[in-house]
């Protein structure tokens, strides 16, 4: 049970870190007041592009760098769309997500045999020797750490920097943030922008750093759990770290039951009753569905619980900003 | 989120008027092949082949765009068979196109008609299975059946839209979120339930057994599994749906319900109650594109569907949620889809392609504002108008 126990835990922190990745950067786009639906396609492109790198150029870093950068450029679309043209916010996210998953599709057919050895397993001594912590926590691969390192960064640059501060600011009330001098549409571009970097990393660690390979529609709904993810965190970063745990979990949890077997024994009170229910429920298939319906109840809880004005969503989500003088 | 700014956003798009909304799909459809057209050219210089269309400094250029393009409709509408493989695509393309439409309408973004789509043609699937046994193998079987498959994949698809409407009616769960998740529900427990429970026995796939003979939607093109029933079903569907939205009071409540909640309550309209109808509504016409998918092309459930669902969100927004425009919307795609199978046999371009094709086309629509600015530019309208045609709601963004 111990070693189910470290397995499941080390399974956890190794799947959370698509979703702090992908959460952090839709914290830092919604608190500047745009929405972005479209991680899930930023995702896509970025695990493509970094893995395609990757096996031509055989270095993952670079791999990683290319997969962000294809994320910022989806993300430029999505900032042009609702920023410049005052576009749908929604329309436009969930069209870039159809288009990445098209694009990946069209271009990721042929990459799909190709291997790639990514990210290796780095420990950092002594930590590691703690038991059943140690190495879920102190034995991962670079992009994991530098997900983890990033929570703290984003909270610092959101809350105790000018531009982080400037870039909340915008995203509550851009009329008095233009007031005071604050310019909207650069701070709104650069969020987006930094956001769309977050989902191109996300979506580079998912395949050269989580699974090593490459299949189309990989990311199998994780960008949607991220955006669900910032309501649940309140748009904060540090509770984007737990709902981040709590996902990767459920994920964690799904990829390890094959190996499980919950039921009662034949002797055993109501087992005729119990066991058919226990086979439902803990079947791979019913499991694998487990983080969705989480979503869900996460979401609908949330909302539900907390009184509209006492939700901490930025004032100005989902509003286009233009001028009062031409 | 806040209902109020998703509303005045909404607006913008509603508002516009149908003459520029059909300008605007137009030109997007115009700019969509022309860089679809460009990205074929490029994609080619990794391609292998062994007759390029051109050798640009070295590399092969391996694809001609323009050859692409005809070959595409060459494949969509060339021969009969090939317009009966147009046609079946579209006439699944209304159904689902409709039920996106029809959430839209309402400032609903439902992407779950995928998920609606795959239950409600299970449970269609398993109704005639479990009714056909007891009825004479005739066309007088057929008339009963057949309704009812389509009667139960309603209801199932009805009821699996009217859950995130519920929640987004009832806790505010955002729509768009729920439906995707609810898509990945609907596929698991779907699976498991063939799979273990319902499947065919005799197969090691995950399908049903097969409809019987009587209960098929027969081909009216051989060679293709076009029905040309099921299509004329698909286009009274939509005057049907057209009617609703613009001559019934019902559809004027289930459109201001959705857009704006607060207004419709102060009518005396029961905004909640609304909500969920619209979605339940959208996932019944999901749940009949599933139906259909099952009597007229595969004439049994099997997993992994095609993602009609997700096709019927660029149907609709290429058709401005327009139930009469989403007759040539899906018309479009579903020729697309017919060509696309030409192009890789023909020329080896993957037909992925197509996917492409339809996220530009969506991409270009979703920016009106790039159109009125170019319209502008070259001098049409002036620029006071070309901001009054957009709802007069520029100023609708400042306020908190």
């Amino acid at each position: 049970m111990t070693g189910f126990i470290a397995g499941l835990l080390d399974a956890t922190v190794r799947a959370a870190t698509v979703f702090i990745l992908a959460g952090l950067g839709e914290v830092i786009s919604e608190r500047a007041g745009v929405l972005n639906l479209g991680v899930e396609g930023m995702m896509l492109v970025g695990a493509l592009g970094g893995f395609a790198t990757t096996v031509v150029t055989g270095n993952y870093w670079l791999g990683f760098l290319v997969g962000t950068g294809l994320g910022v450029l989806l993300a430029l679309i999505h900032a042009f769309l609702c920023i410049t043209l005052k576009s749908n916010q929604v329309i436009s996210g969930v069209m870039l997500t159809l288009l990445g998953a098209g694009l990946t599709t069209f271009f990721g057919q042929s990459w799909v045999e190709n291997s790639i050895s990514g990210f290796p397993q780095m420990s950092i001594p002594v930590l590691v020797e703690i038991p059943i912590i140690g190495p879920a926590f102190f034995q991962s691969t670079a992009t994991d750490f530098l997900a983890i390192l990033l929570i703290p960064v984003s909270w610092y640059f959101l809350f105790r920097t000018n531009l982080g501060l400037e870039t909340i600011s915008v995203g509550e009330d851009p009329e008095m943030a233009d007031t005071m001098g604050v310019n909207v549409f650069r701070r709104r571009y650069l969020a987006v922008l930094v956001g769309g970097a977050f989902a191109g990393a996300a979506g580079a660690h998912l395949s050269l750093s989580f699974s090593q390979l490459w299949v189309p529609g990989m990311t199998a709904g994780r960008g949607w759990i991220a955006v669900a993810l910032v309501i649940f965190a309140q748009w904060r970063p540090s509770r984007v770290f737990v709902g981040a745990y709590l996902f990767g979990l459920l994920d964690a949890f799904q990829l390890r039951s094959q190996s499980l077997e919950l039921t009662l024994g034949a002797g055993a009170p109501l087992a005729d009753l119990l066991n058919p229910v226990l086979n439902f429920l803990f079947h791979p298939t019913i499991m694998a569905t487990y983080p969705y319906l989480a979503t869900i109840a996460v979401l609908s809880y949330t909302v539900a619980r907390t009184k509209t004005d006492q939700l901490a969503v930025p004032s100005a989500l989902l509003q286009s900003y233009s001028r009062e003088t031409e | 989120m806040d209902r109020e700014r998703l509303t005045r956003s909404l607006d913008r798009l509603v508002d516009a008027t149908v003459l520029e909304r059909l300008a605007i799909s137009l030109a997007a459809l115009a700019v969509a092949v022309v860089v679809g057209g460009v990205i074929v050219f490029l994609s080619g210089a990794v391609a292998t082949c062994r007759d390029p269309a051109l050798v640009l400094g070295g590399t092969a250029m391996c694809y001609d765009p323009i050859e692409v393009y005809l070959t595409l409709a060459d494949g969509a509408f060339g021969s009969a068979t090939n317009l009966g493989l147009t046609l079946q695509e579209t006439t699944l393309l209304l159904f689902t196109g409709l039920s996106v439409a029809v959430a839209f309408r309402a400032g609903l973004f439902n992407i779950g008609t995928q998920g609606q789509m795959v239950l409600g043609g299970l449970a269609s699937a398993l109704a005639v299975l479990w009714v056909a046994p007891v009825l004479p193998a005739s066309g007088l079987g057929a008339l009963v059946a057949i309704p009812v498959a389509v009667l139960v994949g309603a209801i199932v698809g009805g009821l699996y839209g009217a859950l995130p409407g519920a929640m987004k009616a009832y806790a505010d769960a955002h729509e768009v979120i729920t439906t995707i998740m609810l898509n990945f529900v609907a596929m698991g427990v779907a699976f498991y339930l063939v799979r273990n429970h319902l499947g065919d026995p005799t197969t090691d796939a995950v399908q049903t057994p097969s409809v019987p003979e009587f209960v098929r939607l027969s081909p009216t093109i051989s060679g293709t599994r076009f029905s040309v029933v099921a299509l004329g079903f698909g286009l009274v569907t939509a005057v049907l749906v057209y009617l609703l939205y613009e001559r019934t009071v019902l559809g004027y409540d289930l459109r201001t319900s959705g857009l704006a909640p607060e207004a419709a309550e102060y009518g005396g309209v029961n905004a909640e109650r609304n909500i969920v109808t619209s979605m339940t509504l959208s996932g019944a016409l999901g749940g009949v594109a599933g139906a259909m998918y099952v009597l007229m092309i595969l004439y049994r459930w099997q997993t992994s569907m095609p993602p009609l669902g997700f096709d019927g969100i660029a149907v609709s927004i290429l058709a401005a949620n327009n139930p009469l425009g989403v007759i040539p919307a899906a018309l479009l795609f579903g020729a697309m889809k017919g060509g696309a199978i030409q192009i890789d046999f023909a020329l080896g371009v993957p037909p992925e392609l197509v996917e492409v094709l339809r996220g530009l086309i969506i991409l270009f629509v979703a920016m009106p504002e790039f159109f009125r600015m170019l319209g502008t530019r070259a001098g049409y309208g002036s620029e006071e108008g070309a901001v009054a045609t957009d709802g007069g709601s520029e100023g609708g963004g400042r306020d908190g």
